[in-house]
């Protein structure tokens, strides 16, 4: 897909935030069905990647198997169903209704979830998944890189082994005969590996050296990540909770600031670089629309639907339209045809 | 790290690496089997724990690249995958320490590691789904539980969902140090100094 990575990585996070703001089935039910119509879509799309998709057959096991498990291990609510006998660890019990919606409600979060990441894997290409790596990390970029551009190589270089053995007489018959295999691949690998090296140098890559992260934003980065894991722990007490949101604010600034320093002194090229257009922005406006009604419901009435849940006693889920409404704004992603080869 | 030697060395390993885990992605092994985790630990063993860590993480993430494997799970993939290679580190250590290198003892410190880390990466990987898949907060995790009673909870999550399929990951990584481990450690320390060394500027 032609968008920018930018724009699907907000949809992404919006998504994931809006399953994680609600436990009605309702709401994440539709959401799920919208993921599932973009997926589709992406599907269609001449420009989108090839991957291993999640079938819609998986994504029902997903929501059975989290139905069932929960309904077997967790025995609480007042709707018993049926109670399994005997003293067996964690599965004796009663069976109660509230249980199996609850496990259904996991399901389809997760469900929605990994759809979710097949539907940004499907429309970013590898060349922009690697361009979202932050560019204080110029190092791991190279890395990955180096590691995407030889994996062809490397599975071409197990085949001509192979080819090669086999003409010796080599048979597999045991993990052993893997070992004329697997040695030479990693000798020729490290060999490659060593031409690279004296490639890259004479090229200059070691010219970046003074572009590596000083003491000081080492050390603010670290102190970053030391608030954080302090912000957490309070943040985890009913006591504090204000001061535990403070410090992980305290703390995202400082990982912040050290990543963006140590960034700017590595200068970042593209040989083509992505377009920012009016779609882009409308994906990030309807993404936010879905966002901000699920964290900051419209009406009381609103935030009680999306509070919902289903312990002690089962109810019928609540519905407001406006929120339902608010769930279409994750399809901006189809305002293009999706047949159109741009 | 910007020594053009080490990052082309690394690169080069994931991609062996990850041609590893894009095989078990299109062939699943048994159950937590992959074949991965055998160059993780050797790596991290040979060079250290800091390789090692990145080996570890660079694996999981260009192979989840390749296969559009990118979601939830990928942090705590790529975070464990790197600890299995730090820690790989320590092996040094006690070979070092109890005097066993280049025998059957360095091995089989390797191997009982190896084992090791099949249960644990499992053990560590399910705490990113436990919130979701688990039930109500009175059963599972809640503010205000204690360690050892959230201990004994996700001890019996994970007896009960996990421990078989981490038992093949375990004899996975077993059988694989086993058959690749000391070709391997040769192959790795051969390339060790050709790759690690470092120019000293001269005393005019």
């Amino acid at each position: 897909m032609q968008y920018h990575s930018f724009s699907w990585v907000v949809w992404l996070v919006a998504v994931l935030i809006t399953l994680s703001a609600t436990r009605n089935p309702l709401y994440l039910f539709l959401l799920l069905l919208v993921i599932l119509v973009i997926n589709s879509w992406l599907r269609l799309h001449p420009a989108s990647r090839e991957i291993i998709s999640i079938p819609f057959a998986f994504t029902l096991t997903i929501i059975a198997g989290s139905t069932l498990f929960n309904a077997l291990t967790s025995h609480f609510g007042a709707t018993v169903i049926f109670i399994i006998p005997g003293s067996i660890p964690l599965l004796s019990g009663p069976v109660t209704l509230e249980a199996i919606v609850y496990g259904a409600t996991n399901g389809l979060i997760l469900a929605s979830m990994l759809v979710a990441f097949t539907v940004v894997n499907q429309a970013l290409s590898v060349r922009a998944l690697i361009g979202l790596i932050p560019q204080a990390f110029h190092s791991i970029a190279v890395i990955v890189a180096i590691g995407i551009t030889f994996l062809p190589i490397t599975v071409r270089q197990f085949q001509q082994i192979r080819e090669a053995q086999a003409i010796r007489g080599h048979r597999m018959r045991n993990i052993r005969d893997w070992e004329p295999l697997v040695i030479p691949l990693l000798t020729s690998g490290l060999e490659h590996a060593m031409h690279l090296a004296e490639a890259m140098t004479a090229r200059g890559f070691a010219s970046q050296a003074g572009a590596q992260a000083n003491t000081s934003e080492r050390r603010v980065l670290v102190l970053g990540l030391g608030i954080m894991v302090i912000g957490w722990v309070v943040c985890l007490s009913p006591l504090h909770p204000a001061l535990g949101w403070g410090l992980l604010a305290l703390a995202i600034i400082c990982i912040v600031g050290a990543l963006v320093a140590a960034g700017r002194k590595s200068r970042r090229t593209s040989h083509k670089a992505q377009p920012w257009r009016l779609v882009d922005s409308l994906i990030i406006f309807g993404a936010l629309i879905t966002l901000i009604v699920f964290i900051f419901p419209p009406s009381e009435a609103a935030r009680e639907t999306i509070q919902y849940n289903p312990y002690p006693v089962v109810s019928l889920p609540g519905f407001d339209p406006l929120v339902a409404v608010s769930v279409f704004g994750l399809l901006v992603p189809m305002l293009t045809s999706p047949l159109r080869k741009r | 790290m910007v020594d053009a030697k080490i990052i082309a060395m690394l690169g080069v390993l994931v991609a062996v690496n990850s041609a590893l885990r894009f095989i078990e992605v299109a062939i699943p092994g048994p159950g937590g089997f992959s074949p991965i985790f055998f160059l993780i630990i050797l790596t991290g063993y040979v060079y250290g724990g800091r390789i090692g860590f990145l080996m570890g993480a660079m694996t999981l993430l260009v192979s989840a690249l390749v296969t559009g494997g990118v979601g939830p799970w990928l942090p705590s993939q790529m975070f464990t995958a790197g600890w299995v290679g730090m820690s790989a580190a320590l092996c040094a250590i006690i070979v070092h320490t109890l005097r066993l290198k280049g025998g059957r003892g360095e091995l089989l410190v390797l191997i009982v590691f190896g084992a090791i880390w099949g249960f644990l990466y499992g053990f560590i990987m399910n705490l990113w789904s436990w919130p979701f898949i688990a039930g109500p907060a009175e059963q599972y995790w809640s503010p205000g539980t204690g360690l050892a009673d959230t201990i004994r909870r996700y001890a019996a999550y994970y007896l009960l969902t996990s421990l078989i399929w981490d038992l093949s990951g375990s004899l996975g990584n077993v059988l694989l140090l086993t058959a690749f481990g000391i070709p391997t450690i040769r192959l790795l320390r051969r390339f060790k100094k050709r790759f690690l060394f470092q120019y000293q500027p001269g005393i005019a």
